[in-house]
C-alpha cells in the first residue's frame, strides 16, 4: 500500500428539514455524516459497511462531490475539492467516477449503449473517431456482446447493464471509482461474476475502488480494508482478515453474530448478539457514543458522556470504543439479555 | 492480465443470455420499431392518419383544383352566383359546392381555407411547443427561484381571457393584424399548458439516476438538460403536439368566425361560416356552411384519433 488517494477529514454532510407552508423554516439537520474521517490508498479496495440509513452511501457521493459536504475537508490525489465550485471540479471529474446501485434507472433509456458509453468521453472533448475506437474497446473489456454499441438498454439484463455502466465509468480511465452497492441489486450467481470483474479491472487499469455495501460476505471477499459505519459515524476501521476474524467494536461484532453460518448445527447452537430497538434518529443522534443505546457491552456514564475517538489498535485496527482492549480480553463481558442462540 | 480477465469474461457472459443468445423467434427491437408494430394495429389510429394526410393534400391541391374548375377563389360570379334577393345560390355545373353569399366558389374556397388552417395550426403548434419546452425544462430542471417566476407567469397568461384579448388586439395595429396576429393569440395561450406537462415531467426525471451518472462525468447543466432530460420528453411532447393542433384549428376558427385576423378576400373557414349563418338561420344555402363545417370537422377528428393512436402507440401504460 502506498500513498493515499482520497483524504476525508471530519466530514459532515447534513440535510436541512424544512417546514413551514408560506415561509420555510430551517427546523432540524438530518445528520447523515457526522464526523467521517478516512483515507483510502492509492490501489487498494476499501469496504464501507454498515445497515440502512447509516450514512454509507453519503459518504461516498460526497466524496465525489455529488452532495455537498456541510463541513471537513476532501483531498483526492493532493487536491482539496471540499469548496471547489463546479465549473472548475468538472474538468477534474475524470478523475473520480461512480458506478450506481441500480441498473434500470442508472442508463438513460434513450440511448443505445454506445453513445452512454461514449458521453463521458464527448463531455471531457475526444474526438470522434477516437471516442468510437475506445467505445468498442470498453465494451469488450467488460464482457458485453460485440454489437452492444447500437443496442438499447432495455435489450440487456441486469448484470449486462451494471457492465455498460461499468463501461461508462471506465471511460476516462478514472483513479477511483465509488462503487454503490454496486451487486446488491444483482441475482447471486451474478454477483459472483460482477466482484471477479471489478477485480480483474482493478488490476488492469489500476483502480482504486470505495466499495460500499451491506452484503458481509461480499465486502469481505473486494475489500483490502473495511470501515465499519453505524448513524453517521465511523465505528471501526481494520483489515478485513482481521475485521472478520477479531472484530474489536462491539457493533462490528454484532453485525458478523448477525451472518450465518452455512452449518445447521453450528448455527443451531450458535450465540448471537442481538441488537435491540430501532437505529436512532440521525435528526437528534444520543449523545456520547452513537451505539450505547444498542450496545450490549455498554458501562455506566462514560459510553454516554463522552463521545469516543478512533484511535489505533494492533494490527491496523482502528476503533471508537472506550473499552475495546477491556472488552478484548475479555474483562468486560455483554449484558446477557443482549445474547441470545440464533432465532 | 488483459487476457485473463478476457478469458474470464468469456465463460460466464454467453449463459448469462446475450442478445445472441436469445431463442429463434425473440428478436431484440428498438422503441421505434415497437411503437410502429403497436400503431399498425391500430385501426381508428391509422384512419385519423388517412383523415390529416387527406386534409394536407386537398390544401395541397387547392390551386390546381382552381385552375381546373377554372374558378379563382376570389372571383366573384355574381349574375350565377347569387339570386335577385342577394342570397347563394345552390350547387349547380361546375361549382359542385355552390355559391357564398358574394358568388364565390364554395369548393374553392374551403380548400383554399385548409391551407390558412392547416398553416396557422401547424405553426403555432410549433412555436407553442419550442417555448413551453424550453420554459418547462428550464422551470423543472433549475426550480427554485426560476421555477417560481415561470410558474406564476403561466398561472398570469391562463388568467386572460383568450377570446376578449384576441378582439381587442384585432382592433390595434399589433403585427399587422392576419395570420400573424392569430398564431400569435393562439401560442401565447397555448404554450403553459405544454409548459406544465414539460416541467412536470422535468421534476421527476432530474432525480433519475442516469441524470446523476451524467452530472458525475461533469456534464454540464445544458448537456443534461438537452441530451439526457430531452429525449425522455419527445413522447409526452409528439403526443401532446398532436392533440394540441385540433384544439389549435378550432381556435383558430373560432377568432376568424368572430373576424379577427385573416380578412376578405383570403378565405378561412370560420369565416365562412360566420358568413353563412345569417342564411343558415333562415333555412336558405345548406351548402354555405355544410362545406366548410365539415372540412373543419374531418380535420379535428382526424388529428384527434392519431394523436390517441400515438399515445397508445408511445407510451402503452396510459390510455385505456
Amino acid at each position: 500500500m502506498s500513498l493515499p488517494l482520497v483524504e476525508v477529514t471530519d466530514l459532515k454532510v447534513y440535510f436541512p428539514i424544512r417546514s413551514g407552508l408560506v415561509v420555510e423554516r430551517h427546523v432540524g439537520d438530518v445528520k447523515a455524516v457526522d464526523g467521517v474521517s478516512l483515507t483510502i490508498f492509492k490501489g487498494e479496495t476499501l469496504g464501507l459497511v454498515g445497515e440502512s440509513g447509516c450514512g454509507k452511501t453519503t459518504v461516498g457521493r460526497t466524496i465525489l462531490r455529488l452532495y455537498e459536504p456541510t463541513s471537513g475537508r476532501i483531498v483526492i490525489d493532493g487536491k482539496d475539492i471540499t469548496d471547489l465550485p463546479e465549473r472548475e471540479l468538472r474538468p477534474l471529474r475524470d478523475k473520480m467516477q461512480m458506478v450506481f446501485q441500480d441498473p434500470y434507472s442508472s442508463l438513460n433509456p434513450r440511448q443505445n449503449v454506445g453513445s452512454i458509453v461514449a458521453e463521458p468521453l464527448l463531455i471531457h472533448g475526444m474526438e470522434r473517431k477516437e471516442v468510437d475506437a475506445k467505445v468498442r474497446h470498453l465494451i469488450e473489456v467488460v464482457g458485453l456482446p460485440h454489437d452492444a454499441a447500437n443496442r438499447y438498454p432495455h435489450e440487456f439484463s441486469g448484470g449486462q447493464r451494471q457492465r455498460i455502466g461499468l463501461a461508462r465509468s471506465l471511460a476516462l480511465n478514472p483513479a477511483l471509482i465509488v462503487a454503490d452497492e454496486p451487486v446488491s441489486a444483482l441475482d447471486v450467481s451474478i454477483q459472483a461474476q460482477m466482484i471477479n470483474l471489478l477485480e480483474d479491472l482493478q488490476d488492469e487499469f489500476d483502480l482504486t475502488y470505495l466499495f460500499v455495501a451491506h452484503d458481509l460476505a461480499v465486502v469481505r471477499h473486494i475489500s483490502d480494508r473495511i470501515a465499519v459505519m453505524y448513524l453517521g459515524k465511523i465505528m471501526e476501521i481494520a483489515p478485513s482478515q482481521e475485521l472478520y476474524t477479531a472484530p474489536s467494536h462491539p457493533y462490528t461484532k454484532a453485525l458478523l453474530s448477525a451472518v450465518p453460518i452455512p452449518d445447521p448445527k453450528v448455527e443451531r447452537s450458535r450465540e448471537r448478539i442481538i441488537l435491540k430497538g430501532d437505529l436512532p434518529s440521525p435528526v437528534n443522534p444520543p449523545p456520547g457514543c452513537r451505539f450505547h443505546t444498542r450496545c450490549p457491552y455498554v458501562q455506566e456514564t462514560r459510553c454516554r458522556t463522552e463521545v469516543p475517538e478512533l484511535r489505533a489498535m494492533k494490527q491496523g485496527q482502528v476503533v471508537a470504543c472506550h473499552f475495546a482492549e477491556e472488552i478484548a480480553d475479555g474483562k468486560i463481558t455483554p449484558r446477557s439479555e443482549m445474547v441470545g442462540l440464533a432465532p | 492480465m488483459a487476457q485473463s480477465a478476457s478469458d474470464f469474461l468469456q465463460g460466464p457472459s454467453q449463459p448469462g443470455g446475450g442478445p445472441e443468445a436469445e431463442g429463434p423467434g425473440v428478436v431484440a427491437r428498438t422503441p421505434r420499431q415497437l411503437f410502429w408494430r403497436r400503431f399498425k394495429e391500430d385501426r381508428l389510429a391509422l384512419f385519423g392518419g388517412f383523415l390529416v394526410v387527406f386534409m394536407i393534400t386537398v390544401a395541397l391541391a387547392a390551386p390546381v383544383v382552381e385552375s381546373i374548375v377554372g374558378h379563382p377563389y376570389d372571383e366573384q360570379y355574381r349574375d350565377i352566383g347569387t339570386n335577385a334577393f342577394g342570397s347563394p345560390n345552390p350547387p349547380t355545373g361546375s361549382f359542385i359546392f355552390g355559391f357564398d353569399d358574394l358568388g364565390r366558389d364554395i369548393l374553392v374556397r374551403t380548400m383554399y381555407g385548409a391551407r390558412v388552417s392547416l398553416t396557422i395550426a401547424i405553426v403555432a403548434t410549433g412555436v407553442e411547443l419550442v417555448i413551453g419546452v424550453f420554459l418547462g425544462i428550464l422551470a423543472g430542471f433549475m426550480r427554485g427561484w426560476v421555477d417560481t417566476i415561470v410558474s406564476r407567469f403561466i398561472d398570469l397568461i391562463l388568467s386572460i381571457p383568450f377570446l376578449l384579448l384576441g378582439i381587442a388586439l384585432s382592433v390595434t395595429d399589433f403585427l399587422g393584424g392576419g395570420e400573424k396576429l392569430i398564431i400569435f393569440i393562439i401560442a401565447f395561450f397555448g404554450w403553459p399548458y405544454i409548459a406544465r406537462i414539460v416541467r412536470g415531467q422535468t421534476l421527476s426525471l432530474r432525480e433519475a439516476q442516469f441524470v446523476e451518472a451524467a452530472y458525475s462525468v461533469g456534464a454540464p447543466t445544458r448537456w443534461i438538460m438537452f441530451r439526457e432530460i430531452l429525449p425522455n420528453l419527445l413522447a409526452p411532447i409528439l403526443i401532446y403536439g398532436t392533440l394540441i393542433i385540433p384544439q389549435n384549428i378550432v381556435g383558430e376558427a373560432a377568432l376568424s368566425f368572430l373576424g379577427v385576423g385573416i380578412q376578405q378576400p383570403t378565405a378561412a373557414w370560420g369565416q365562412m361560416l360566420a358568413a353563412a349563418t345569417p342564411y343558415v338561420a333562415l333555412g336558405k344555402a345548406w351548402w354555405f356552411m355544410l362545406y366548410p363545417g365539415l372540412a373543419l370537422f374531418i380535420t379535428v377528428l382526424g388529428f384527434n384519433l392519431l394523436g390517441d393512436g400515438l399515445r397508445d402507440a408511445l407510451d402503452p401504460k396510459t390510455g385505456r
